[in-house]
Parts: C-alpha cells; structure tokens; sequence
C-alpha cells in the first residue's frame, strides 16, 4: 500500500508520530477527568518494593503490585494488571491497524513485551536491586526490610533489567525477537511518554516557574550551537579523513551530530541520496545509541554527582534517537536521585534531570525539519546546480515536523494554563495527571527499554568498517566531550527541585 | 499543465511512475531526462510542473517509526 505524503494531513492515522500525539492526548484527557471528581486512570497497575524471602514465605500479589489510586483499592492487585494489559492491548492494538500493521502478530508481540516489561519491572523492585538506605516519603524500605546489602538502584534496576532483558532477546533468541518486533516499537511508546511529560512540565512550572522556563530555554540554545559545532566538524572529518562520498559524509554527519536515525533519514531525504545511505547508516546509529545508553548514565553519575542538569542536558545532545535518549535520562535521573539520597539524605524530585536530557532532544528534534529544508536548497543551488529547475515544497518542513512535539507542548501549555486560571482546581487535577505522568509514563518508558533492546542486533555492526570507525571516533571523541562542554556552559550552577 | 508522480527505488534503482508510464534509472537525473522526453513526446504543453511524491511503504517497516516521510520535490519542464 502507497504511502504518501501529500497534504498537510497526510499521516495522521497512519504514522506512528501521530499516533503517539492521539494517544497520549487521549491519556492526559483521562487524567483530567480528576477535576470532576471521576478518577478514570486509578486502576492502572503499580510495582511496589518488595523482598525476596517475605515473598517466598508469603506469597501475595499485593506484596507485588497496587492500583494507582485508592479508589480502586477493592481491585485485586492481579486484575488490575490484567485491566492494565486489556486497556493498553485495546488502543495500542487499534494504532496498530491503522497504522496497517499486521494485527494478529501485533497483539501476539505485544503480549509478550507487555508481561516481559512488567516481569522486569517486577523484579527491579525487589528491595535488594532498588531500596536505598534513607528516608523517602517517610520510609526507609532498606532499614525497615532488615537489608543486609544492596545495590540500592531506586527506579534505575527496573530500567536497565528491561534494557538487558531486550537485549538478551534481540541478540540471542534472534527468531523469538522476530516473532513479537511488530510491537517492539520503542519511538512509539517514547514519544507517547514524552507527551504525558508534558503534565510533568507543567506541574514543574507550578513549582518552580522560573527554574522551568531557565531550563527550557538554556535548553534550545545548547541544542543549537552543539548543533551548528557538530555537524560541519564530522563532515569535513568524514570527507577529509574516511573519503566518503558527499551524500555519506552528509547522512553520517546528521545521524551522528542531531538525531539519529530520524535525522539521517530526513538529511538523505533532503539531499535525495540513495535510500540505501539511511539504512545502513541508521542500523549502525541504533547500535552504537544502545553503547551510550549502557555506559553514559553510570559513567556521568558517577563522575559529575553534583551536577545533573548539566548530566542530563549533555545526555540530550549524546545520545541519538528519542527512545534511546529517553531512557538514559531516566536511568540518569534514577541513579542520580538515588546517590544523592544516599550521599546526603536529601531526595532530589524526579523528573528534572529526565526533562533537561529531553528538552534539549525536542528541541533538536524541531530543527530536524528546518535544517533538512536549509540543506535540500544548499545542495540544489551548490552540489546538484539545479537552481531555477527543481523546487523544495515548503511543505517538506511540516512532514518532517515532529507531531509528538506538538501533543507535548500541548499537554505543557494546557495544564499549566488550567492550574493557573483555575487554582480551585489545582488538587483535582493533580489526582490524575499525577497518575498518568507517573505509572502511565512510566509503564511507557518501561516498554521502550524493553523493546530497544528487542530490535538492537550488535551483529549488524559487522562489515560496517569505515562507517562504524567514524562514528566511534565523532562519537565518543567529539560529539561526547563537547555535547558535555556545552551542557555545562549552558545549565552551570541548576539544580532539581528537592522533593517533600 | 501538473502531472503526479510516484517515486520510488529498489536496491540502486530510482523508479518513478503513475497511470499510464513507468520509469528506471540509475541517477535522479537521467530519470529527469527520460521523464522530460516522454512529456515532450505525449504532451503539447510547453510548460509542465510535475510533483514527485516519495512512497514511504518501501522504506524498511522498522525505520518507518523514527521518520515517516522521506522527500517530496517539484519540477519545472520547460519542453
């Protein structure tokens, strides 16, 4: 089936970017519904810490999982699972047949990533991975469970299990990955949790409008001159010192210094470069993006633990692709928040550090399309000499536009605009946009990890030669030290919010 | 006069086609000749603006999640 885009609407059902904005505007809408009194998000399903030999004595579901609110408290913590996996299976499923996506292989795949997140998500909560040794909310699980050793990972260990979990099936049970990668669709399940970030912005903004908005904005400027620094040094390094071909130099330089894959893509689109350039290109981008995420959250937590913006925002402009980025801002912000706790007693907010790693994303994310606009008229004028024949449709800078960006400022704007025209309201509200910012973000996040790990294939790295050399080198050499710089220039001296 | 075409590739081949002609070519640019000779031949305008619409569905189905849309161009053929 033809796949065009040719007008402004064109997509809207069938993409997954779209289909990220419809469902977690959907979510947010729910969540609202708090105002009224009517908790329509409380039933979705919550891991709680827990010890291994209490469960082995006792068995219970409860010692394992909650609701999310305590209207539902009657619902067997089982069932509310059960809901969870029915509700989540239902609208992804109908995404899924829009999207023309085999349905019967969909439902199967997204099954087995749902019960294996869940299970992974379970067991990362096992107090001895997760409970950290102070005081939070009144509880100090790791004293109150008589622990006598722990890693003490907070959120992290759920994470980086479902990342391992993904990884173990993407590289070892190639064909089980085959079988269920119809639903492993980390982009989509990212960006729908970055859209219900959008609630967390706008509660943070209640906070700390000040801090926010210096956050947002020292956010666009560092995406912007790490931007304009990367990609003119990786292409002249590219051609000068690999000798790749321009429309090579030019992909690789977009995949390794903007967005990954989406960058490389809309970069070849933008210099009409064979469709072979992206794809190969964007199989190395995935691998080397899982490298970053494995190693640049412990490796800035422990080398930097009194600066995490500047941790976070660096991780933003690093890490390519969305998901991959997503989820080493939230193992960043986890481990970060739990060494802080440990170090000092003091519980950073969560959040903070996950929204400076993403801010500064969104906004390279944004560029992507103007940038790609700017190149394609470049190369006419300079590289093809076509000026005067061929002409750029204005319209190329809105197909390539993030959709999920405009859901996310949406969400942003309105919940901020509800808190502060309506204050009666603030603590309604709260209910349910804590609940969908909280577990239904989370749930979102935990399916990504799992699934980037389903559909990254370290095998493909072979017979990548030149390639994979420069983009480790521009990686790790270049984009990592300055991304770093510039983070540090730009968010110097900001801090989370301590939580209460 | 305005002509849409549906443009394409498979392996190192550039396709391009709509109702009634297909079109192979190694380079973007020889598919511009043979395009702009078949509209000499079958058309009598002297001035045609074809819009080349991009099909993403040969796009391999896992990338298609990181970037939907490959490139849309538009050409003026003065024949």
């Amino acid at each position: 089936m033809k796949q065009l885009n040719k007008k402004w609407y064109s997509g809207m059902l069938h993409t997954e970017d779209w289909w990220s904005a419809w469902l977690g505007l959907f979510f947010f809408i729910l969540g609202l519904l708090s105002i009224w009194g009517l908790d329509a998000v409380g039933w979705i399903a919550k891991p709680k810490t827990w010890e291994f030999s209490l469960l082995v004595n006792d068995f219970s579901w409860s010692q394992l999982l909650k609701t999310s609110s305590k209207t539902y408290h009657d619902l067997h913590p089982f069932m509310s699972l059960m809901l969870t996996y029915l509700i989540f299976l239902t609208l992804t499923t109908i995404g899924a047949y829009y999207q023309k996506l085999n349905v019967k292989r969909f439902i199967i795949g997204f099954t087995a990533v749902f019960f294996l997140t869940w299970a992974s998500w379970i067991i990362g909560h096992e107090a001895h991975l997760s409970a950290v040794d102070a005081v939070v909310k009144n509880h100090n699980y790791y004293k109150e469970l008589n622990l006598t050793w722990g890693l003490q990972l907070g959120g992290g260990a759920s994470y980086m299990l479902a990342l391992i979990i993904g990884l173990v099936i993407g590289n070892f049970f190639k064909k089980f990955a085959q079988k269920i990668s119809e639903a492993a669709k980390p982009e989509w399940f990212i960006k729908t949790g970055i859209v219900l970030l959008g609630i967390k912005l706008g509660m943070m903004v209640l906070k700390s409008a000040g801090k926010t908005f210096e956050l947002t904005l020292a956010g666009a400027a560092a995406a912007f001159v790490a931007y304009l620094l990367f990609w003119p040094i990786i292409y002249y390094i590219g051609r000068k010192f690999f000798k790749l071909n321009r429309s090579s130099a030019a992909v690789l330089s977009s995949g390794i210094s903007i967005c990954g894959v989406s960058a490389s893509i809309a970069t070849a689109g933008a210099i009409k470069a064979k469709p072979l350039i992206p794809i190969a290109v964007s199989t190395l981008i995935l691998v080397f993006a899982m490298f970053e995420l494995l190693i640049l959250p412990p490796l800035y937590t422990n080398l930097a633990p009194n600066a995490p913006i500047v941790n976070g925002a660096a991780m933003g402009m690093t890490v390519k692709t969305d998901g991959a980025d997503a989820a080493a801002g939230a193992i960043l912000d986890e481990l970060m928040i739990s060494k802080h706790l440990k170090q000092t007693g003091e519980k950073w907010e969560e959040g903070w550090i996950l929204s400076a790693a993403i801010l500064t994303k969104v906004w390279i994310d944004i560029f992507i399309g103007i940038w790609s606009f700017v190149l394609a008229v470049v190369w006419i004028k300079n590289v093809e000499n076509k000026e005067g024949k061929e002409k750029i449709p204005k319209s190329e800078i809105w197909f390539r536009f993030p959709k999920f960006v405009l859901a996310y400022l949406l969400v942003w704007v309105l919940y901020m605009l509800i808190m502060y025209a309506f204050p009666d309201i603030i603590h309604n509200a709260k209910i349910g946009g804590n609940i969908v910012q909280g577990s239904f973000r989370k749930l979102m996040f935990m399916l990504t990890f799992l699934s980037i790990g389903i559909i990254t294939d370290f095998s493909k790295l072979k017979g990548m030669g030149r390639l994979a050399l420069l983009y480790a080198i521009g990686l790790f050499v270049i984009i990592a030290p300055i991304a770093y710089v510039v983070a540090y220039l730009f968010h110097n001296g900001m801090m989370p919010v301590v939580a209460h | 006069m305005q002509i849409d075409l549906t443009l394409s590739f498979d392996q190192f081949k550039w396709i391009c086609y709509h109702k009634k002609a297909r079109f192979e070519a190694d380079s973007l640019e020889d598919l511009d000749l043979q395009i702009k000779k078949y509209l000499s031949d079958t058309t009598n305008s002297k001035r045609v603006e074809a819009r080349f619409l991009f099909d993403f569905d040969k796009f391999p189905t896992w990338m298609r999640q990181y970037m939907p849309h490959y490139f849309n161009k538009n050409i003026i053929y003065n024949l």
